[in-house]
């Protein structure tokens, strides 16, 4: 009369192993849920009753008691609707106890008891190997996710009926295993991604794409409204270097967590580019809720995230990107226990000069001093601080939209991208690093060496140019990358002039 | 005129909304304006004939113009009319002349060349250089620069006036004692010291643009040169310009290239007959040639201890051939040169001066190669990055 069943839940981006106990005794009939259970939890008794009703299947008048295990921790989600049935069903010893040892169950059931797709079945998955355990069986649309985690058997069910019958039987037949090997699928389809080739013009603006994908340096594009800065970060995806597999299991994960992952896909094979509107809250950017959920940067995750219009984004939402970015994860915090998402995504944002868009062009931009000021304004100081490098679009003439030469391909840029990831690679084995984009103040020195006329060189630009720190590391930094991206192991004065031509200031606009 | 009629005067003149019109009725009228003041509403509305009359008997009747008069005073703002001493000869020679001038600092001096300066609020880089070179010029030669303290032409002229160690007076569109635009703060401090706050209005009056046209008469009316450096086809600036001819003085117009909206008012101003803006020092000896005789004769000011301008009329130059005062090229390396040719004043960005150089059949380092000879230009002083894409020599 008592049974005890594996299941999970989600803490953050891992799997947490829960134990279902039911018991089954006489007394007033009652179907009770303990171990903090969230509301969808609780609710899960009507659709078990129902489920079961409709499988011929009677709940005896006895007392039940679920009891979810550790009965501390907050538990939420759809996901016990199938451990508590089976639970049920071993306490009413429809199923033998034996059979349903080291198996664990997740999924949500509907009332005629076919299985629905929940949420984080990787993690889940992957938590299930960690704890040793051998067998899962998860609802069949997020089996193909289950199905790449090795030293696991995977079985994935489309309603109650086949479960019952695989262990009723123990026969492989009513519940095939599942398993795809994830390094043939890792291959990458780039055909989504738009190519650069389509972009006619705007050598300058695709020169900064190249640098700050190769560095995962953050950009900024200013310009007129449909210059192309749109077009321009849609490519961007295209030309960073394809998902390794620990990186597409990351993303993969994030995914499943967020409730994202496309049907029937086992694994997030491509860089995705995130572009939320800007009326976009900080919870939904960040992540967050009661029961947190990844945000936006979250999925943006080794990634592309691109903010358009930028001064139309909230302060507050703008000004919550900090900690991500220095970071590269986001830390949400309840008082009972805090999660940690990754965010390391490569920050790209766009902006008009001014409420009108065409400043410097003062044929056209009648803005006045003061609004083009406060447009500015709207951009916080830190943010700017964090972004590498900006760039101005300048609207093409029609003979050069007519002209058709497109000018240099993605498969030509992601090549010169890769040239300079690998250079950093090198350099960054062992140390904390990963990009130049990462390099701190501290390290700078060992990485960055410049010979005497560059040493002077950077410091008449610190001098002539008014830079903070700041800026000066930042130059630094970008200048690395685009030695990284000739092959070149010193920096060089060209280099560091072209660094510093990409420098983003607000100044820029407080001449006159 | 009598001392003790000041606070009545005062009370002609503290209405900013009646205009100038009713005033010198009334002063024709009547013997003075304390009889004005003390005569029934009904004669004072009959003798005049003015309608406006009845905001005057309005304001005295709700006011104690006395002590109005006397918190006035201690305000530190100084009242000039028409008939003081220190009130600008130039000015008395305009029609319908202004009776009072609220000003802080001093009033231009008689004896002074003095130019107004006017102009786009939003301008281009050349605008903002050329005004500045002509602020300089002026300044440096001790000609006073007259403006309407505004964001653009007007405040970069000022200020380089001012910086150059010349005096420069702003006229206000609202009362002396507001600063307007709030953000020229630096230049109401800067011209409190080196000139003069000057309006037609009131202490206390707010900025009402409504205020504004009638204070471009008073710019170009203190001034003997009017120079237009930037404007559109339809400009503020070019009221202040009708108001110049109507006034007699002499129009000077930057030109601009065809096609620039910001250049389009000042060379209509020249295909209309305005003088043509070549230098700072060409129009430092036109402007000598043109004005010292008249100010050494015109002027009831005193004419002994006339200050001549430091500057070298060089009349014997007056005639010289325009040369444009050929840029000289700066002494760099050729292949920064070729690049610095290309740039103007105004903004590019490195595609567009790639196409250029193309176009003309020159040999071009390439988008990127351009950037960073344009960075060099920068370091070297010769050109300057005015937006994250554009740049224009300096």
């Amino acid at each position: 009369m008592f049974s005890n069943i594996l299941s999970a839940t989600l803490q953050g981006i891992t799997g947490r192993i829960i134990n279902v106990e039911t018991d089954m005794s006489n007394g007033l009939p009652m179907f009770n849920i303990v171990g903090s259970p969230g509301p969808e939890v609780k609710e899960a008794k009507d659709r078990i009753r129902a489920a079961l009703k409709n499988n011929s299947i009677t709940l005896p008048a006895s007392r039940i008691t679920v009891n979810l295990s550790p009965g501390d921790l907050k538990k939420d989600g759809t996901a016990f609707d199938l451990p508590m049935t089976i639970g049920l069903l071993t306490a009413m010893e429809l199923i033998p106890t034996e059979l349903t040892e080291g198996i664990l169950f997740v999924g949500e059931l509907s009332l005629d008891g076919e299985i629905r797709p929940v949420r984080g079945v990787l993690p889940i998955v992957q938590a299930a190997v960690a704890n040793g355990i051998k067998e899962c069986i998860v609802p069949a649309d997020n089996a193909n996710e289950g199905s790449i985690v090795p030293g696991i058997t995977v079985r994935g069910a489309k309603n109650l009926k086949q479960v019952m019958d695989y262990l009723g039987s123990g026969d492989d037949q009513y519940l095939p295993s599942v398993y795809t090997d994830p390094l043939s699928i890792i291959e990458e389809c780039r055909d989504t991604i738009p190519d650069f080739d389509q972009v006619k013009g705007q050598e300058r603006a695709k020169r900064a794409a190249i640098i700050s994908a190769a560095g995962f340096h953050s950009l900024l594009m200013t310009g007129p409204p449909g210059a192309g800065k749109s077009m321009i970060a849609k490519r961007i995806p295209g030309i960073l270097p394809p998902l390794t597999l620990s990186e597409s299991l990351e993303l993969t994960t994030i995914y499943s967590v967020a409730g994202q992952m496309p049907k029937g896909k086992a694994l997030i094979t491509s860089r995705s580019f995130q572009s939320p509107h800007h009326s976009i809250s900080r919870y939904a950017l960040v992540g967050g809720g009661a029961n947190p959920r990844p945000g936006i940067i979250s999925l943006a995750h080794r990634s592309v995230l691109f903010l358009d219009e930028l001064p139309e984004f909230g302060r507050d939402t703008i000004e919550s990107l900090r900690q991500p970015l220095e970071d590269k994860k986001i830390q949400i915090s309840r008082i009972k226990y805090s999660v940690d998402y990754p965010s390391d995504f490569l920050l790209v944002c766009a902006m008009n000069p001014c409420p009108c868009g065409y400043y410097p062009d003062r044929g056209r931009c009648r803005c006045t001093d003061t609004e083009i000021k406060h447009y500015l304004n709207k951009i916080s100081g830190p943010i700017l601080d964090r972004i590498d490098l900006c760039t101005e679009l300048k609207n093409i003439e029609i003979n050069e939209i007519r002209a058709g030469k497109g000018g240099i391909s993605s498969a030509e840029m992601t090549e010169m991208v890769m040239k300079a990831r690998e250079m950093q690679d090198k350099r960054f084995k062992g140390t904390r690093y990963r990009f130049n984009s990462d390099l701190k103040a501290d390290d700078m020195d060992k990485v960055c060496v410049l010979g005497k006329k560059e040493s002077e060189l950077i410091e008449s630009m610190y001098k002539k140019l008014q830079l903070s720190a700041r800026s000066y590391h930042r130059i630094l930094r970008v200048s690395r990358t685009i030695a990284d991206l000739e092959g070149s192991e010193n920096i060089q004065s060209k280099h560091i002039l072209e660094a510093a031509s990409f420098r983003p200031t607000l100044e820029y606009f407080k001449w006159g | 005129m009598d001392t003790n009629d000041r606070p009545y005067l005062f009370w002609l003149v503290s209405i900013p909304w009646i205009g100038q019109g009713p005033i010198p009725k009334i002063l024709n009228a009547f013997d003075s304006a304390k009889e004005a003041f003390e005569a029934s509403d009904e004669e004072l509305i009959k003798r005049s004939g003015s309608k406006q009359v009845k905001e005057l008997i309005k304001y005295r009747k709700e006011n104690n113009i006395f002590r109005k008069y006397e918190e006035f005073l201690r305000g530190g703002m100084k009242l000039s009319f028409l008939w003081d001493d220190d009130y600008p000869e130039r000015l008395k020679n305009i029609p319908d002349p202004p009776i009072g001038l609220f000003y802080y600092g001093q009033l231009p001096e008689n004896n002074k060349l003095s130019v107004a300066i006017i102009g786009a609020r939003q301008c281009s880089p050349y605008g903002v250089k050329t005004a500045r070179e002509l602020g300089e010029e002026l300044g440096r030669n001790d000609v006073n620069v007259i403006s309407g303290m505004a964001f653009g032409i007007d405040g970069i002229s000022q200020k380089a006036a001012i910086d150059a160690g010349g005096k420069s007076y702003g006229v206000l569109g609202c009362g002396a004692d507001i600063c307007y635009p709030e953000s020229n703060s630096d230049l109401y401090e800067m011209l409190m010291d080196n000139g003069g706050i000057i309006s037609t209005y009131p202490p206390g009056t707010p900025a009402v643009s409504r205020y504004f046209p009638p204070r471009n008469r008073i710019v170009s009316g203190l001034a003997d040169a009017i120079v237009v450096v930037e404007a559109r086809a339809r400009s503020g600036t070019l009221i202040t310009v009708d108001m110049a001819l109507d006034q007699g003085r002499d129009i000077y117009a930057v030109p601009g290239r065809i096609g620039d909206e910001l250049s389009a008012g000042c060379n209509g101003l020249i295909g209309h007959g305005a003088r043509v803006y070549l230098s700072p020092s060409i129009f430092m000896s036109d402007l000598m040639e043109d004005h010292m005789a008249d100010l050494e004769a015109g002027f009831t000011g005193p004419k002994t201890d006339f200050v001549k301008p430091a500057f070298d009329s060089g009349s014997d130059k007056r005639h010289r051939k325009y040369e444009g005062k050929k840029d000289k090229e700066p002494d760099i390396e050729e292949r920064l040169l070729e690049i610095y040719r290309e740039l103007t004043l105004f903004p590019q960005s490195a595609e567009e001066i790639d196409i250029h150089m193309k176009e003309t059949g020159k040999e071009s380092p390439g988008e990127t190669g351009i950037c960073l000879i344009l960075m060099e230009l920068c370091l070297e002083g010769y050109a300057v990055q005015i937006s994250p894409g554009c740049f224009c020599r300096k």
